[in-house]
């Protein structure tokens, strides 16, 4: 009996040990939980923040308030003095700013090349609210230079992949999605609900469209652009500086020329010109330094290099931002800004022209034929060299199209060779990227004497799409 | 790359100093060449800078409505006398992103 009794009490010591040890495990993981849900409580909650801060603090008897609490000027909370704690500890910066950043609002247009430092570091630093807005999806040539994206995001929107990158930074932030580009007649209301606007677009009619919206949305706008080895960067429409119109009245003939998809960019170019833009913007916001407005920054990559132009103040006759406006919310709605640009919203495939007839031409499939049939013919491969020597066709010849007058008798010279005796004359195939300098080739061969000459009709993109699969058309 | 050549361009009569043209972006492709020693002459400004530099460079005229201009790190929209070791930039927009 006594040995029954003494059994169960040990029994129940030990048991009640285990409950202790349990208890106290549960309560040190609420307390985890707790400071989690404090963190990711969002910027533009209402609530006081210290004062969420203190309670969950508190412990078991809630309150009174951690000692440090009491004469607070600001309304960071202890999760976000942590997060924050290493920029709260420039003295050119402190608190102030960084309740500024956290109740900042940016609308990033673009979440390519330019759009993906700028909304990784605006998230990391802490900006309140953060608007992305692109039309695209993710694609394997965008992950170079795009660095929100990874493999896993390729055929995903642009804007849903750089959103929970963001978040995955920094899930205390707001991101709200766009996944549509910026239009003449959606830009003035989504703008209003921003402070401050980024130019990380792609194209010229869409850059003339953000400053416009921002003269007449009053938005400071932060615009930078790369291309090749260059960068440029303003902040427009900010302290009686000029606007992209002052400076740019009349768009450049060869807009459509400066893509990135033709001319090529080196990733870190516009890795370089967005962080610089994400700076910009935390200066805007925050009011800390100079920001750069009316200058012009100019990065010369390839010599590394820095310029500084100091910019024009506003023009008067500015029909965006001067002392007659045309340009109003009345009438920005119905401007044609494509048309106006004479090139399309986008850094795509341009449209294919139609420069010679179908008597001139050959479409991919029956040029593929005609080599499978061994018939004798020359192949002119009019790319420039540097993207020839990437992939080519065998046995064509390489003469780029600005070369080509010069280059009419390695032409004559080929078609000799391959003749046969009683041959007729040779026939000369011409191919390009896309089909378009091609054609132009077709017509000047011609006007040159040349009788037998024909485009191959949509170039080595249409070869690789409709004859081989493996040729690595860009 | 060729961005990284100079070139000398003289006036042909009295040479009163040198200035320095730089060619960025679109300039410079079209040009072949960033850097342009330019003889000047008594009298010149910016804008007799300017149409020497198209004069050498012909492939220049497609894009000199929308070039910027700048004269030691100033932006100028009309014309200023430039004076021997004076720097002119000629800055036409970039769009990539």
């Amino acid at each position: 009996m006594f040995f029954v009794f003494f059994h169960k009490m040990a029994d129940f010591t030990l048991e009640l040990e285990a409950l202790r040890v349990e208890n106290a495990r549960l309560k040190e993981k609420l307390k985890q939980h707790l400071l989690v849900e404090d963190m990711l409580l969002p910027s533009s909650s209402n609530l006081p923040r210290a004062v969420i801060g203190m309670n969950r603090e508190g412990g078991e008897n809630a309150c009174p308030a951690p000692p440090w609490i009491a004469g607070l000027s600001h309304s960071l909370t202890a999760a976000q003095i942590q997060r924050y704690s290493r920029q709260l500890l420039l003295p050119s910066f402190g608190v102030k700013a960084q309740e500024n950043l956290c109740k900042g609002s940016v609308l990033i247009v673009g979440a390519g090349g330019l759009g993906s430092p700028v909304a990784l570091y605006l998230a990391a630093c802490g900006v309140g609210c953060i608007g992305i807005m692109d039309p695209d999806r993710v694609e394997l040539h965008n992950l170079h230079r795009q660095v929100i994206h990874n493999e896993a995001s390729v055929g995903e929107t642009k804007v849903s992949s750089a959103s929970r990158t963001c978040l995955a930074i920094n899930s205390s932030v707001k991101v709200v999605e766009y996944p549509f580009g910026l239009d003449a007649r959606n830009a003035l209301d989504i703008m209003a609900q921003y402070d401050v606007v980024v130019d990380a677009s792609d194209n010229v009619a869409t850059r003339y469209l953000v400053s416009d919206a921002c003269v007449v949305a009053n938005k400071p706008l932060v615009s930078g652009a790369a291309l090749g080895m260059e960068g440029q960067l303003t902040v427009y429409n900010y302290l009686k500086g000029p606007c992209y119109r002052c400076l740019f009245p009349t768009p450049s003939p060869q807009a459509a020329c400066q893509r990135c998809s033709d001319a090529g960019v080196l990733g870190v170019v516009p890795g370089i010109v967005g962080t610089f833009q994400a700076l910009e913007v935390i200066k805007v916001l925050t009011k800390v330094g100079e920001p750069l407005s009316a200058r012009m920054l100019i990065l010369d990559a390839l010599s590394s290099r820095i310029h500084t132009v100091k910019l024009r103040g506003k023009n008067t006759q500015c029909v965006a931002c001067g002392e007659l406006p045309q340009i109003t919310h009345i009438t920005l709605p119905n401007f044609d800004y494509e048309k106006f640009a004479a090139s399309p919203m986008s850094d795509g495939t341009p449209p294919r022209e139609q420069v010679v007839g179908e008597d001139q031409s050959i479409t991919c499939t029956d040029y593929n034929k005609l080599v499978r049939g061994h018939k004798s013919h020359v192949l002119v491969d009019v790319r420039e060299k540097h993207q020839y020597d990437i992939a080519s066709l065998p046995d064509s010849l390489n003469i780029p199209y600005a070369k080509l007058p010069q280059q009419l008798d390695t032409i004559r010279a080929a078609a000799q060779k391959h003749k046969h005796e009683g041959d007729e004359d040779m026939s000369v195939y011409v191919i390009c990227r896309r089909g378009n300098d091609s054609q132009r080739a077709v017509q000047d061969l011609r006007s040159a004497g040349f009788n037998l000459v024909y485009d191959i009709t949509g170039g080595l993109l249409s070869w690789a799409q409709d004859v081989d699969s493996t040729f690595p058309a860009l | 790359m060729e961005g990284s050549q100079q070139e000398y361009v003289g006036s042909g009569k009295e040479k009163v100093g040198e200035v320095q043209a730089l060619l960025f972006a679109k300039a410079q492709e079209l040009a072949g060449v960033s850097q342009i020693t330019l003889e000047i002459q008594k009298g010149w400004t910016t804008a007799n800078c300017f149409e020497a530099v198209m004069t050498k460079y012909p492939a220049l005229k497609a894009i000199r409505s929308c070039m910027m201009v700048a004269l030691n790190h100033d932006y100028v929209t009309e014309p200023v006398a430039v004076k021997d070791g004076d720097e002119l930039a000629l800055i036409p927009p970039i769009s990539g992103g």
